[in-house]
């Protein structure tokens, strides 16, 4: 090797060296509560649905509420980067390996694959002795935590509505048997018949869907055997339409073909976009006269990635709460309706902002998956798009779907 | 080339930052440490094993320093010398790797290492292929100026990739020329894309006449013509492309060009008319390397045809002359070897009115159809040419298939004519003059007066 080499190399060995200790004097530092100073690396994801004008308006606020956390902390830096959802896991997954990648990332905590990163060890738990939870909807709480501990911080939430178009409709069916009449009626009705997407109709016959120590029931439950027969039912009326593909179904919302239809709040801004404010309306989900409907919550928070170092972790989980503090959510919520707070002292009024009324009034009878059931559950959810549909298809009953159901749980 | 989202040159600062802050974290810190140190030791070691092994077998480690082709026992020495050390620090970086997983420590870098490693390693085997398989020296001539700075660009790009997002670091817009902005892509692809890309040509137009015929190789001067031709072609067609895809303006190209023409006009007319002159010389055919021509009166050999000039040898003094193409179009240009090779020469040689003529013309055909030299078809031929005043005078006509040997031919001829005539008594007259000297009377009637004899 030729010495100018041999230079590079040492000197390359004593530049990381000297970072180490950089960074161990600043970790000490920080116990001292002196002010916040350092750089970081925010990704965000940005949500499926969005059109450019919408994503950017998101980009916008997000880096607008990031900018005043700067403001706050002179000394600190937020690196943002927005990242479409489809490529969101493999690069950040390909990142965090070699302990690179955000310090922190607004991710949907849906994926599946989020638990194998957290077995793996790639992300950071949260000590929730330093961290004010009570500031969070309680629910919201559930989904980021993986065998006991805490992985995430809440940002936001997504659920399902009840969307009509308001030049048809006259009147809102409240429960699921003046859906059926508005049906028989004339009013055309297209419900997302996914797995997943259903399950805000079991809750409306009166049946839970975790056990107590938070398994998936389905035995001595008649809920999900009357949900999928009134499925079957409601399938056989002339204006019925069980859709399993989201783009189908709103592209027929959209021409105006249907006049109610079951939609994820995900799909509020194409929506709004395509109809206008005048068209599109938003109600809760029919349920029974005591019983509502119980759509699943999928949250989206903050995860924190474990190579950070003790200073980028402090500035992350900094800004995390930040973001989450009652001034930043409702900010986001009054320019961005379809996401929902999670921070309870957040309130809206009904009346200025009604889509936001409703979404937050639907996601309190909503049902949340903690990432322990995601990943215990994957082959039940997998499994149970095509057991649904042979139960609609007539090639089972409802009663063998539940055992087959069972069965893919335990 | 597809549009892409152009960036600002402040991207370079924002992906800085990003990898400061990723250099500061312990767990990389950690990584990048422990495999900057195993490489380091893992060379030491391989230099330690080969010095040994070089001092214990002298003979088998010296291929590297001959430019021959190397033994069987070498092959393995060969082995030994290019993947000691990418082998050893596979070796390492995957020890460290398990060690790392095990502890649950971050381990990335690690897989990204070894998969540098198993590149360096495909690249090493690659390079004893092509030295095991070929001339030393011409294989160096590309492993450093085409195989190493590839690799080197390989490598560089896997590293920059594993910090930040080369693609978009290659869209960076870093100035702006006639209001269109220039990224880095388009510079690098410019810079290296014709580098590679002209030495490639090279390279590949040798592969492409090696594989396609035995018979080109072996004619050197339909080799050079071809490969001159192909390489131009190439080089063409690739600037063409690249240009092409990093998306230059055809409308810039209008401007700039429609302005300069009057300059090209006048300043470079001699250079674009011999550029022109050259590619129609090398399409025409008209010269081929290895020709022999008369240009400006004296006799010389193409050596080399190039797009600007063609380099000649002068016969007569082994001089190199260098002349513009365009000369070959604007003069007369005298080609001996053009549709075939054949020479037509001549010797005249005056005999005594003593000697039989039909004597004489036997003895020169005899000895030019005793000289090798000599074509048999077409046969030489032999000419009374004309009474002389001294002589009767003959030529003889032969044929030579050399250009070249035309005067060697020619004394050898002249020397066996000499013997020939002498074994013969044929007697090669020189002219005589009988002088009469006037006594002082004139006598102006007398027709003797002005009759020499």
């Amino acid at each position: 090797m030729k010495p100018p080499w041999q230079c590079l190399i040492i000197l390359l060995i004593s530049v990381l060296l000297l970072q180490s200790c950089r960074s161990d004097n600043i970790s000490n530092l920080d116990t001292e509560q002196i002010p916040l100073k350092g750089d970081i690396i925010e990704w965000i994801e940005i949500p499926d649905g969005l059109t450019k004008t919408q994503s950017a308006q998101l980009q916008t606020i997000i880096t607008d509420s990031v900018q005043d956390f700067m403001k706050l902390n002179p000394d600190v830096n937020v690196i943002m980067e927005f990242v479409s959802s489809d490529e969101t896991f493999s690069k950040f997954r390909k990142q965090i390996s070699r302990g690179a990648g955000p310090n922190l990332f607004a991710v949907s905590l849906a994926k599946e694959k989020l638990p194998l990163l957290i077995r793996t060890g790639y992300l950071k738990r949260l000590d929730e002795d330093n961290v004010d939870l009570s500031k969070f909807r309680p629910e919201t709480l559930k989904q980021l935590r993986y065998q006991g501990h805490l992985y995430a911080l809440p940002v936001n939430l997504t659920t399902q509505v009840f969307c009509y178009n308001k030049n048809k409709v006259k009147e809102i069916p409240k429960t699921l048997n003046e859906l059926i009449i508005q049906a028989r009626k004339g009013y055309s009705v297209g419900l997302h018949s996914n797995f997943r997407d259903s399950f805000w109709g079991i809750g409306t016959f009166g049946s839970q869907t975790f056990d107590k120590s938070g398994r998936i029931v389905f035995t001595q439950q008649t809920g999900w055997i009357e949900w999928m027969q009134w499925l079957k039912q409601a399938r056989n009326e002339p204006n019925f339409f069980l859709i399993e593909d989201a783009e189908i179904l709103q592209k027929s919302f959209v021409e105006e073909k249907l006049s109610y239809m079951t939609c994820s709040s995900e799909w509020l801004p194409n929506l709004r976009e395509a109809l206008g404010n005048q068209k599109l309306g938003i109600a809760l989900l029919p349920g029974q006269k005591d019983r509502s409907a119980t759509p699943a919550l999928w949250t989206v928070g903050f995860i924190f990635n474990r190579a950070s170092s003790a200073n980028q972790h402090q500035l992350a989980l900094k800004l995390a709460q930040f973001l989450s503090n009652a001034q930043s959510q409702k900010k986001v919520q009054l320019e961005v309706p379809f996401l929902i707070p999670v921070n309870k002292d957040v309130t809206v009024d009904f009346r200025l902002f009604p889509m936001q009324a409703i979404l937050v009034e639907q996601s309190k009878t909503g049902i949340t998956f903690s990432l322990d059931q995601l990943d215990e559950n994957q082959s039940f959810l997998q499994n149970g798009d095509s057991i649904y549909h042979k139960v609609l298809g007539g090639e089972i009953t409802a009663e063998e779907a539940v055992f087959q159901l069972n069965q893919a749980v335990n | 080339m597809a549009k892409t989202l152009i960036l600002d040159a402040s991207y370079f600062w924002e992906e800085f930052l990003k990898i400061s802050i990723i250099l500061q974290r312990p767990a990389v810190q950690i990584q990048l440490l422990a495999i900057a140190i195993s490489i380091i030791l893992m060379w030491l070691i391989s230099r330690w094993v080969w010095r040994r092994f070089s001092q214990r077998f002298p003979q088998v480690s010296a291929f590297c320093q001959k430019d021959t082709r190397i033994y069987w026992q070498q092959y393995g020495a060969a082995l030994l010398y290019y993947l000691l050390t990418p082998l050893l620090c596979l070796i390492m970086v995957n020890l460290l790797q398990i060690i790392f997983v095990a502890q649950g420590w971050f381990a990335g870098y690690f897989q990204d290492s070894i998969k540098l490693l198993w590149i360096y390693c495909v690249y090493r085997i690659f390079l004893i292929s092509l030295y095991s398989s070929f001339s030393r020296s011409s294989v160096q001539d590309y492993h450093h100026r085409f195989f190493a700075p590839l690799f080197c660009l390989i490598i560089i790009s896997q590293i920059i990739d594993l910090f930040t997002n080369l693609d978009s670091l290659l869209q960076v817009s870093v100035i702006r020329l006639f209001g269109e902005p220039i990224t880095l892509e388009s510079i690098l692809v410019v810079i290296g894309g014709l580098y590679f890309w002209i030495i490639g040509c090279s390279l590949f137009e040798k592969i492409l006449i090696y594989l396609f015929s035995l018979e080109i190789r072996q004619n050197k001067r339909a080799y050079q013509a071809i490969s001159l031709i192909l390489r131009y072609f190439l080089i063409g067609l690739g600037t063409v492309i690249i240009f092409g895809y990093v998306g230059v303006s055809a409308t810039a190209v209008a401007a700039i060009t429609g302005g300069l023409s009057v300059g090209i006009g006048f300043g470079l007319k001699e250079v674009i008319s011999n550029f022109v002159s050259g590619i129609w010389l090398l399409f025409e055919g008209a010269l081929k390397p290895d020709d022999i021509i008369s240009i400006e009166n004296e006799m010389s050999q193409v050596k080399k045809l190039g797009v600007r000039a063609t380099t000649v040898q002068v016969i007569k003094d082994n001089s190199e002359k260098i002349i513009p193409n365009q000369s070959f179009f604007t003069q007369d240009v005298t080609t001996f070897t053009g549709s075939n090779n054949l020479v037509c020469r001549s010797i005249i040689v005056g005999t005594s009115y003593e000697d039989n003529p039909e004597k004489v013309i036997e003895l020169l055909l005899e000895i030019a159809q005793r000289n090798q030299a000599i074509l048999k078809v077409p046969n030489p031929m032999v000419f009374a040419l004309d009474f002389g005043e001294s002589s009767i005078d003959f030529e003889l006509k032969f044929w030579i298939n050399d250009p070249l040997i035309g005067k060697q031919v020619s004394s050898h001829l002249i020397c066996e004519i000499w013997q020939a005539f002498k074994d013969n008594n044929i007697e090669i007259p020189y002219p005589q003059r009988d002088l009469h000297i006037r006594n002082g009377f004139q006598d102006p009637v007398s027709p003797s007066s002005n009759c020499a004899t």
